[in-house]
């Protein structure tokens, strides 16, 4: 069976693809941001946006 | 006492220019100066035009016109382009990057004949909250020197408050104009989303950028949205106002304008001298007559969360080209876009969705509230010697009140509300319903035609 990938492996694994190497110290200071940003997008995965459609700004009448 | 001629407003300066007490390439030459005595000390100006503004000023000598920022000098954000001028972004790697064309407001100002000093200093493509920037020089509070001035519009901030600009223009993607006009004590609008032409102005994030203006008042900015707010057919998110939107109206019916108070969030985890000067202006606006409601924004503390969650693949989208240049970002920069790295199409959906059902929750608290009270920002302006990693604790929550309303796209402006005991610039920041831009610019003359603050000025040594 294979191993899980964990969260690291995958920050690398996008940083590859873009061609970004750094060095030990400013991967983990990157990585903390990713892993922060991660955890906002899980976040507002779990909720339900189903009403709204994107990038909206000005509405209707509002009825309660 | 009549303030020195690098500090009058925009109506003073036109007056004089009428009455011939002053001419433009005195006042240029004032302002030029003063810039080169103290540029490079604060580093608010990274490059000065000083040939181009002194030509252009004496052209201006004999000119009989009645355009409303005719003389005035100011500086722009360098992320503004001016047609064969340079337009950096704070970056190495632009640092060769020739604008072809004016931007729509650069061409706003010329049409004026106002008078461009310069190219201000700010964070590196605008992605930042304290104005540190190691490609330049760093840009220092005029207030205090050892302290960051706030950004990312630092530059734009800092010549303004010293006296090096009648005013600046600046960009706000989470709140780059009201921050650093906090900190450095002046006033900073971020108008309404879409009212100011973002055409020749580079981009971070689409759905988050404004364009607005740093002034001395809110006077003097209501004067400069005459000239740039309104709508531009070749911006297709620039939106259309109704004519002559912008006007002088002075407010007589107080007590018919109510001012909604949201205690939780904005007033949590805020430094205490912020908190006093905030609530002391919360009683001084009810002194003056405005009516005060408390606020419930049970929603709001997702807000900032969401504003990055759709800025961050946006900036990223828009620095793919870039980023085969990684080496030539600063780190904190680097850091923070690629921390971003690997949202998904979904993702960046859902956090758009997300927008859409905050400000959806906004739009109906804003139904019978003319404007939001709020402190700025949460925290004073920190050492530059303690700001160098990009994970400070006053790096990540300074813009935590700010970006809300770059979430919502209402009008959001900054003004002096006080200073600490070290006497260092206390913002208060007043948001308006979206569109209603008039009406926040007006309430924000009406505070300061009460109050001094904003006539306050740093000692520069």
């Amino acid at each position: 069976m294979n191993k899980p990938i964990s969260q690291k492996q995958v920050f690398k694994s996008l940083l590859d693809q873009k061609g970004i190497i750094l060095s030990e110290q400013d991967f983990n200071e990157a990585y903390l941001s990713y892993r922060n940003f991660r955890k906002t997008y899980s976040e507002l995965m779990k909720e339900n946006f189903s009403d709204f459609e994107p990038r909206q700004r000005t509405f209707g009448e509002i009825n309660e | 006492m009549s303030e020195p001629i690098f500090y009058k407003s925009i109506d003073e300066l036109i007056r004089m220019y009428e009455e011939k007490s002053i001419s433009p390439l005195e006042v240029t030459e004032d302002f030029l100066k003063r810039i080169k005595k103290y540029n490079n000390k604060l580093n608010a100006y990274l490059e000065i035009y000083n040939d181009d503004a002194i030509n252009y000023a004496r052209s201006l000598n004999d000119s009989k016109s009645h355009n409303p920022l005719f003389g005035i000098p100011i500086g722009l954000k360098d992320l503004v382009d001016i047609k064969n001028k340079i337009t950096t972004a704070g970056s190495k790697i632009l640092e060769n990057n020739k604008a072809t064309k004016n931007s729509k407001i650069t061409q706003d100002f010329l049409d004026n004949q106002s008078i461009i000093l310069g190219k201000t200093n700010l964070v590196e493509f605008a992605f930042g909250t304290l104005g540190i920037n190691s490609n330049t020089n760093t840009c220092r509070n005029p207030w205090d020197t050892e302290r960051v001035p706030g950004g990312s519009s630092s530059g734009s901030a800092v010549a303004v408050s010293a006296g090096l600009a009648t005013f600046a223009i600046g960009t706000d993607t989470g709140g780059s104009i009201r921050m650093p006009a906090s900190l450095c004590g002046i006033t900073g609008f971020k108008p309404s989303y879409g009212i100011v032409s973002r055409r020749g102005v580079m981009d971070l994030s689409w759905s988050m950028d404004h364009v607005g203006p740093m002034a001395r008042s809110a006077k003097d900015c209501l004067n400069i949205m005459k000239v740039i707010g309104g709508h531009d057919p070749r911006d297709k998110y620039s939106i259309k106002l109704e004519d002559n939107h912008f006007n002088e109206e002075v407010i007589t019916n107080r007590n018919e304008i109510k001012l909604g108070l949201p205690k939780d969030y904005f007033f949590e985890e805020v430094n205490e001298e912020i908190k006093i000067n905030v609530m002391k202006s919360v009683d001084q606006l009810s002194n003056m007559g405005y009516q005060i409601e408390e606020i419930d924004l049970p929603f709001v503390a997702d807000g900032r969360k969401i504003n990055i969650a759709v800025l961050l693949p946006e900036a990223i989208s828009v620095h793919s080209e870039y980023l085969k240049n990684y080496k030539s970002y600063t780190k904190t920069v680097l850091n923070r876009m690629i921390g971003g790295l690997g949202v998904s199409s979904e993702e960046y959906l859902t956090a758009s969705r997300a927008m859409s059902s905050f400000n959806y929750q906004m739009n109906k608290k804003m139904n019978n509230i003319d404007a939001l009270i709020t402190p700025t920002v949460p925290v004073i302006a920190p050492l530059i010697s303690e700001s160098s990693s990009p994970n400070t604790y006053e790096s990540n929550s300074m813009g935590r009140f700010t970006g809300v309303f770059n979430l919502t796209g209402q009008p959001s402006i900054s003004v002096p509300c006080g200073f600490t005991k070290n006497n260092l610039p206390i913002g208060m920041m007043l948001t308006g319903k979206i569109n209603n831009d008039n009406k926040l610019l007006n309430i924000a003359i009406d505070w300061q035609n009460e109050t001094e603050f904003h006539t306050k000025r740093p000692i520069l040594n």
